[in-house]
């Protein structure tokens, strides 16, 4: 029979139920008989329901403005070319009057 | 795929707010996944933005062969594997064997494999609580962040993002088993980061209950515990 140890580190396959039969039967057993392995395997399906629920970082409001104008149709913007690293745009004589205008463009 | 995506459909209209709201939710992982293989952030950086111009590019000719998000994924995969080259970089998403083995702390098990200082319970893990001055979600979403290159892209690609196993294995370009190794690990961190995290609590009390157990029903049938302590 498994140890506990070993449960540990089958307890993400059986979250995920990527674990062969075998296993599976033996890990469902050892948790049904070991507390302290289910609190473990909780704390995982935990921690994977937070990473979840982790707020996506946007982009700063420059590159978001840019890339809108990249996604409207192309009669009303003209994108910017896709060789060019947007990052490097702000640089531009053209385009460093001043952020704030490009972002009120959006 | 059958089933017409209503995201696609939205986006293939110029919606400029499905567009803005796809952007905001992925970017910041992008330039994490970037960053697994190009070399700074600035970089990883471009590569995401270069990717997007490019998902603006395609979109009319995406096939539907994969979901939208795997084809996003996979072409910020090719560009930075591209930029990655460019600047004479090999991404090593193998390199498991430099990693703490362990999904637990070793000293948390007794020689024979059974548990020497147990788990604690996690009740009502609130993602809005306060912790050490924090939203336990700003600890998790950093926490993930801090994690070796390999883990981080594999569990952004699997648990944040939903990716299926062999979607996000063939994106990154690792074998079945490292995928595996990498995202257990990389949650295991996580867990236990969390685990410190609310040892150091104040009020861990609510949520985290010790539990006494006096007699460990296992297979080995050893001794109960030496202790009962947080990580």
């Amino acid at each position: 029979m498994l140890t506990c140890r070993e449960v540990t580190e089958l307890a993400g396959d059986h979250l995920d139920r990527e674990i062969c039969t075998g296993a599976g039967l033996q890990v469902q057993l050892h948790l049904a008989l070991c507390q302290p392995c289910r609190l473990f395997v909780h704390q995982l399906a935990k921690t994977v329901e937070l990473v979840r629920q982790v707020e996506g970082q946007p982009p700063d409001p420059e590159t978001e403005c840019r890339l809108l104008k990249a996604f409207r149709p192309a009669a009303e913007c003209q994108p910017p070319p896709l060789s060019e690293p947007l990052s490097a745009i702000p640089d531009d004589p053209d385009s460093s009057s001043s952020s704030g205008t490009a972002i009120a463009l959006c | 795929m059958t089933e017409p995506d209503p995201l696609l459909e939205r986006l293939l209209a110029k919606d400029e707010t499905a567009f803005k709201a796809l952007v905001r939710r992925h970017h910041g992982m992008m330039v994490s996944i970037a960053r697994s293989f190009v070399g700074s952030h600035a970089i990883a950086e471009e590569v995401a933005q270069d990717a997007w111009l490019a998902v603006i590019d395609g979109l009319p000719r995406f096939e539907g062969r994969s979901t939208l998000k795997n084809w996003i994924f996979a072409i910020l995969a090719n560009k930075a594997r591209t930029r990655a080259e460019r600047e004479g970089r090999i991404p090593d998403f193998t390199a498991v064997d430099s990693d703490p083995p362990a999904t637990v702390d070793p000293d948390g098990f007794a020689p024979d494999g059974s548990w020497a200082v147990l788990p604690v319970a996690w009740e009502e893990l609130d993602p809005e609580r306060i912790v050490a001055g924090r939203q336990l979600m700003a600890h998790v979403a950093d926490l993930l962040d801090s994690l070796p290159a390999a883990q981080r892209s594999v569990v952004v690609l699997r648990d944040f993002e939903g990716l299926e196993p062999e979607d996000a294995r063939r994106i990154l370009g690792v074998s079945e088993a490292n995928q595996r190794v990498l995202l257990h690990r990389g949650r295991s961190r996580i867990r236990n980061g969390l685990m410190a995290l609310l040892a150091r609590s104040p009020d861990q009390g609510h949520i985290a209950q010790q539990r006494s157990i006096s007699k460990k029903v296992n297979s080995d049938g050893n001794a109960g515990p030496r202790n009962v302590t947080l990580y």
